[in-house]
Formats: C-alpha cells, sequence, structure tokens
C-alpha cells in the first residue's frame, strides 16, 4: 500500500452561483483512521464528500484519494473509495445477493473472486442466511447492513458515510455505529459525516468541524476542546452564599474565575485541577444549604459553541435517543 | 461493453422479478390484436388470390350447358352463385339491375340443341355498369368459351376433311375424331403460338390499399405495445435517482457513457424481444404473412425501438416523478398511436393528418410495417421509413444522454 493519507483536500471550493457550498475547506483522514466532518444541515458535509466520490465538480481547490485527483482520473480514484449513500441505494425486488453481484461487477471486482468476497462480507455483515431474500422482505437495520456491504466489495482504500444514522431508530443506529467501528478495528479507514455530536465523538479518531461551507476546526476530540481553553464550569445552586467565597476562591490553583450570581456560583477551573472537593467542604461547614451542583465538562458542543456562537443541538432536527457511547458492550 | 451487459442482465432481473411484466408485455398485445382483428375490414394485401362472385342461370335444356359451367368454374378467380328456382332468369337479372349482384350469366334453353345442330348459340351475360367485377368475370367466361369454340371448330374442321377424304365416319370413327380434335385442342391451349406478355407499371391499385384484419392489427398492436411499454420503463429511471442507485453508480468506475448506453440496451433488447414475440405468434397463430424479406423487417424492428428506447430514457431523464414519467409515457404513447395510424390506417385519413403523422415515428413504422406486411415490398424500399426511423433514433438518444443526471 501507498504512503500518505488517504485523503488529502486542499482549499476545495464549491459555489452554487453566489453561495459557497464549500468555503476554502482543507483536511487530511490518515489510513485507518475514522475521521468525522460534524457540523449542522446545510454546512458542506454532503457536497465535500460529493467531490470526493466524483459526483460533484468542484470549483476550485484540490481533492485527492489515495493519492489521486478526483478531477484528473475520476474512475481511478472511483475505484478505491466505497461510497454509502444516506438511502438504501440497491434494488428492492431482487436478493441481496443478486444485488451484490451486480455492484460487485459495477466496482470491476474479479468475477472469480465476486461470490467468495460476497460469503465474507455477507458474514461480516450477519446476513450470511438472508443472502437469497429479496431486498424488499428485510428490515430497515438488514437493508442498512446490506448498503453497507456493498460499499466494501471492491476493498476500498476509504469508505465514505453520509450521515448513516438519520431518521432510524435507535437499535438500527447502535447497530450501524457498532459494524463502522468493527470495521475501523479491522483496517478500513472511513470518512463519516454528521450531524451529532455524540456520534462523533463515540466514532471518530479526529473530527473536522464545519460550518457555512468552511471548515472551523480539525483535530482529536482533547486537541479540539482545548481550543476552547479546557475549562470545566461549576455551578452551584445554594442558599447564603456570599463575596467571601469568591475571595477565598479566586487564589486557589486550578481556579480561573469566579463569580456570584443571585443564588448560584459559577467557577471557571482547568479540567482535572482538584478544587471541587474543598469547595463543597467549605459549603457545608459554613451551614449553607446545597440545591444542586453542576460540572460543565468541555465537549464538542463547546466547542462548537465557541467557534460559531450557535448552538448545534438546537440545529439538529433531533438529538438521538439514547447516548451511543452505551452501545459498546 | 462488459458493464453495459451487466446493467442489461440487471434489468433483465428486475423485470423477471415484476410479475406483471409478463402479462404487459406478451400477454396483453396478443388479446389486443386478437380483439382488434375483428374491427379492421379486410382490405388490399396478399391474402392469396382473390375470387370474384358470378351469378349463373342455366335453362339449358341439354348438356352443354352445364359442361361450359364446369369449364368457368375451374377458372381459380370465379365462384359460381348457381340461381336455380322456376323465373331465375328474370330473378337474376333484377338482382344484377338493383345494384345487389354485379353480373348474371344465362345459358339458354335451347344451347345443347343448338350447337349440337351446328348453328350459332348465344349466351347472355348481363352486368351492372357500376361494379368492377364484371371486366374481370366476363374475360374469365370468354376465355373459357373461346376455347369451347376452338375445340367445336376442329372437331368439324377434322370431320369435314375426314369426309371429304374417307366417306362420311362410321360411329365408332367418328368418337375417335372427336376425342383427338379435343386433346389437340387441349395441348394447343397451353401452348399457343401468339400471346400477350402484360406487366403493371408500378403498384397496382389492390396493392396500394392498406392491409385489414390481421394484417393490420398484428403489426400495430406490435408496434402500439412496444411503443406504450417502452416509454412506460421510463419512471424505471425516475425510480433510480429517488432510490440514489443511479447516484452509487455514478460513485462506482462505470463511465457516464457505459451507465446511459446500458439504459438503452435493456430497453432496447426488451423491445426486440417483445416485438419479435408479437411477430412470431401473429404469423403462427393469426397467420399474418410478414412479406418477403426477414432483414427488411428486422431493420425496421430496430430502427424503431431503438427510437423507442431513446424516447423512454429521455423522458426518464426530464421528468421528476413516476407519476410524472408515467403520465406523459401513456399521453405521448397514445397520442403517437392514433396520429401514426396504429389505431386506423393513415391511408385513409386527410393529407393533413398524414403529414402530422410523419412527423412522429409511428407513421413511419407503420408504413414500413404495412409494405412489408400488405405488399411484399423489399429491404430497399422500405429504407426510406426505416431510416427516417433511424433519425428519430439518434435525435431521441442524444437529446437524452444531454439531459442525463443522476438527481
Ligand atoms: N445542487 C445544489 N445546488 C444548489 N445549492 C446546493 C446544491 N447542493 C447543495 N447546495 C447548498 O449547499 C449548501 C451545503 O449543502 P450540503 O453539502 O448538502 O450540506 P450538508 O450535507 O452539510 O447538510 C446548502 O446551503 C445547500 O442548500
Ligand atoms: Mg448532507
Amino acid at each position: 500500500m501507498r504512503e500518505g493519507p488517504v485523503i488529502e483536500v486542499k482549499n476545495l471550493v464549491k459555489r452554487y452561483g453566489e453561495l459557497a457550498a464549500v468555503d476554502a475547506v482543507s483536511f487530511e483522514v490518515e489510513r485507518g483512521e475514522i475521521f468525522g466532518l460534524l457540523g449542522p444541515n446545510g454546512a458542506g458535509k454532503t457536497t465535500t464528500i460529493g467531490v470526493l466520490s466524483c459526483l460533484v465538480k468542484p470549483t476550485s481547490g484540490s481533492a485527492k484519494v489515495a493519492g489521486i485527483d478526483v478531477t484528473r482520473d475520476s474512475l481511478g480514484a472511483r475505484s478505491r473509495i466505497g461510497v454509502v449513500p444516506q438511502e438504501i441505494a440497491l434494488y428492492p425486488t431482487l436478493s441481496a445477493r443478486d444485488n451484490m453481484l451486480f455492484w460487485g461487477r459495477m466496482y470491476g471486482v474479479a468475477e472469480a473472486e465476486l461470490a467468495g468476497r460476497i460469503d465474507e462480507l455477507l458474514e461480516v455483515v450477519q446476513l450470511a442466511g438472508r443472502a437469497r431474500d429479496r431486498i424488499d422482505t428485510f428490515s430497515g437495520g438488514m437493508k442498512r447492513r446490506v448498503n453497507i456491504a456493498v460499499g466494501l466489495l471492491h476493498r476500498p482504500e476509504v469508505l465514505f458515510l453520509d450521515e448513516p444514522t438519520v431518521g432510524i431508530d435507535p437499535q438500527t443506529r447502535r447497530s450501524i455505529l457498532e459494524l463502522v467501528k468493527d470495521l475501523n478495528d479491522q483496517g478500513l479507514t472511513v470518512l463519516y459525516t454528521t450531524h451529532y455530536l455524540e456520534e462523533a465523538e463515540f466514532l471518530c479518531d479526529r473530527i473536522g468541524i464545519m460550518d457555512e461551507g468552511r471548515m472551523l476546526a480539525v483535530g482529536t476530540k482533547s486537541e479540539l476542546t482545548a481550543l476552547v481553553g479546557a475549562e470545566s464550569v461549576i455551578t452551584v445552586r445554594a442558599d447564603g452564599m456570599d463575596a467571601s467565597l469568591v475571595n477565598w476562591l479566586e487564589p486557589l490553583e486550578g481556579v480561573s474565575d469566579a463569580a456570584l450570581g443571585d443564588g448560584d456560583l459559577t467557577v471557571s477551573v482547568t479540567t482535572g485541577s482538584n478544587v471541587l472537593p474543598p469547595l463543597v467542604e467549605r459549603l457545608t461547614s459554613s451551614g449553607t444549604s446545597i440545591h444542586s451542583i453542576d460540572v460543565d465538562v468541555p465537549n464538542l458542543e463547546g466547542v462548537f459553541l465557541h467557534l460559531t456562537g450557535k448552538s448545534l443541538r438546537d440545529e439538529a432536527d433531533e438529538a438521538p435517543a439514547e447516548d451511543p457511547a452505551g452501545a459498546k458492550p | 461493453m462488459r458493464k453495459i451487459i451487466h446493467i442489461t442482465v440487471l434489468y433483465l432481473g428486475v423485470l423477471r422479478s415484476d410479475k406483471s411484466a409478463f402479462f404487459w408485455l406478451l400477454a396483453m398485445p396478443i388479446v389486443f390484436t386478437f380483439v382488434t382483428g375483428f374491427v379492421y375490414p379486410s382490405g388490399g394485401g396478399r391474402s392469396g388470390p382473390v375470387r370474384y362472385a358470378l351469378t349463373v342461370v342455366n335453362l339449358d335444356e341439354g348438356g352443354r350447358g352445364a359442361e361450359l359451367l364446369a369449364a368457368v368454374e375451374e377458372a381459380d378467380e370465379i365462384d359460381l352463385l348457381l340461381l336455380e328456382e322456376p323465373g331465375a332468369d328474370s330473378t337474376a337479372i333484377a338482382l344484377v339491375d338493383d345494384g345487389d349482384r354485379s353480373a348474371a350469366l344465362i345459358i339458354p334453353a335451347d344451347y345443347s340443341a343448338k350447337i349440337g345442330g351446328g348453328a350459332q348459340a348465344t349466351i347472355k351475360f348481363h352486368r351492372n355498369p357500376e361494379r368492377m367485377n364484371p371486366l374481370v368475370t366476363r374475360e374469365a367466361v370468354e376465355r373459357v368459351l373461346s376455347r369451347l369454340n376452338a375445340e367445336a371448330m376442329v372437331v368439324a374442321g377434322a370431320r369435314e376433311a375426314y369426309a371429304e377424304l374417307w366417306g362420311e365416319p362410321t360411329e365408332e370413327k367418328a368418337a375417335e375424331l372427336t376425342g383427338r380434335a379435343r386433346s389437340f385442342v387441349a395441348d394447343a391451349w397451353e401452348r399457343p403460338p401468339v400471346t400477350v406478355s402484360a406487366e403493371t407499371v408500378g403498384r397496382t391499385l389492390e396493392e396500394r390499399l392498406p392491409p385489414g384484419g390481421y394484417s393490420h392489427s398484428s403489426p400495430a398492436m406490435a408496434l402500439m405495445w412496444v411503443l406504450l411499454n417502452g416509454l412506460m420503463a421510463s419512471s424505471f429511471l425516475v425510480s433510480e435517482r429517488r432510490e440514489k442507485t443511479l447516484m452509487r453508480l455514478f460513485t462506482a468506475p462505470v463511465r457516464r457513457s457505459e451507465i446511459i448506453v446500458g439504459n438503452l440496451a435493456w430497453r432496447f433488447v426488451v423491445g426486440l424481444v417483445q416485438m419479435w414475440f408479437l411477430i412470431g405468434f401473429g404469423a403462427l397463430v393469426f397467420g399474418v404473412d410478414w412479406g418477403d424479406s426477414p432483414t427488411a423487417l428486422l431493420l425496421v424492428t430496430v430502427t424503431y425501438i431503438a427510437a423507442v428506447a431513446g424516447l423512454s430514457v429521455l423522458i426518464g431523464s426530464t421528468t421528476r416523478t413516476s407519476r410524472q414519467a408515467e403520465s406523459l409515457s401513456l399521453i405521448l404513447s397514445l397520442s403517437m398511436c392514433a396520429l401514426g395510424g396504429l389505431w386506423w390506417p393513415l391511408e385513409i385519413t386527410p393529407k393533413a393528418y398524414q403529414t402530422v403523422g410523419h412527423l412522429i415515428p409511428t407513421g413511419w413504422a407503420m408504413d414500413a410495417m404495412h409494405n412489408l406486411v400488405g405488399r411484399g415490398y423489399t429491404l430497399a424500399e422500405v429504407a426510406p421509413q426505416a431510416a427516417a426511423l433511424a433519425g428519430f433514433a439518434v435525435i431521441f438518444t442524444v437529446a437524452a444522454t444531454l439531459t442525463f443526471r443522476h438527481e
């Protein structure tokens, strides 16, 4: 296998008239990682993947897949990528196997190798027993697994998944996230787009945050959270707190700011510092009755808020019904 | 090329998985051919030799009248309608005058007697002046009569010569003379000393009439259903865009041209199989004679189906929903059937109608079919229609290629 990043995007621009759907975006995806494009609807994620899968002609900039410029050698680039559309892009009246035979041939898989490869992948997506059943007899989750398997037939160097969990039930969503994680454990490079923070956090090694066509930041989760100052915020609601509390807090190690409001106290602290135990002890010993203590550890939501001044959650049509991190056995 | 074949095979599989496909592609056209075959009057065309009816009344008291009628009936083109009731001669004349019969032949009571006595016998041929048939039937009667006359003359001549040389023949000799004279005439009649060689320049009126019955309905319904099913298949392209399988195909290492040709190819193959199934069925079950040139028939069907396939992909590329594609296909195919002369022959429509019919492929295809089925034209003679159809195929395919898209 060749050295270097699997995907290299440099200064990519795609304009639709006045609108820059993708505006000078740059990022690289290394072999073996799951790279996430995180951003609200209209951020330009699909357009970016569209350029990389040769569906969208870029206005300027360059995009390379496995070292191949997508605008120069589109066929060469396409033979090295696996694309999983958000929709079930399969022929519903044909069997899973017949679908995979067709797509394998379209991807140029050698005829001698094809049958074995199909069996292997059906095993991976746990549908070996249903190979000869028509797609339209499958449950939603099974269809999605075949949909992903089709993208893997030709052993692509990278798999593109564009918001594969939008509008599906929690159980199916969990099985897809697990499948992607398993495939990645076996060495598959993945480019994954989502507007769900939790998915990006759970799945991705590195994340690019996009909004309004621009790439605002790229990095691992901790690199990104470091951007917002890497501070946690402790909020205490209690009766009878006074200014002496603030005076006591401010010189403490790890405390960058403390402020007393109307019945609540906010303390900004360096993440990992040990301010909370002495604070609680002082409050209880002074006889204050505590209503609640919140510790806000920095997360991608905070990062997004910091970068764009708006909340990603408000943009998301509906937050996922369960914490995907809990999906891991 | 391999990927084009795979796309074609894929769609044959998709069609096979659709149980109604067989019904629409093969069963319905046959039902329509069968039903409409009754409706179209049998017109011109080559449905065997045409026969003409001749009303005859035989009043002859001897046997010669019946001999004459037997000889006339032997002529291929004549069907005799014998009137035998009393007063049949005046009935026959009245029928002809009223236009119910085109002509009547009346053999008088003394016909045999006069011939036997050496006198001149006369038969009466009564015709309606407004009908064409008597020209043919009278010609047939006269042809028979001239042979009988020749026979009588040769017999008389032989007897006279014998009598002058050897005296009056005995009964036995006379019979032998008559027999020899007759076989002499029969032989000579086959090889007459002088013949007229008649050639028709151009096509006869009969050949220019559109064929009727199954000779019209079988090709017309085949053209209609290949068109209807072919255009309806445009919705497959719309659903390929909706289901994003087309988008996925564009992300696979397949050329745009291969995808377009694949889409044309499977429609073409299905149309060709359907058309030739219906041609075969028409020949075997409805007894349709598809003409003398299978190559010409192949050329016409291939160019027609290529045009249909191109139009189908064009409709699929330019409509947004399956409903739109299907309604447009239905409207287009039905109006093209009506305007192209599939439901009633263009030959019977006004000039302007015929002009419109030739702005669309169906008019040309139906012309070509009439020329092949009804008139037995050759490859060269249907080349203009095939060229027009090929032109439509090129126009539709170019337009389909320009508008083809995956979203
Ligand atoms: N074909 C197109 N024509 C015009 N505008 C488009 C087209 N595709 C996308 N856009 C616009 O580009 C922007 C980015 O869209 P998209 O890449 O789909 O975002 P995302 O996938 O992040 O939701 C949006 O404002 C969208 O309306
Ligand atoms: Mg999108």
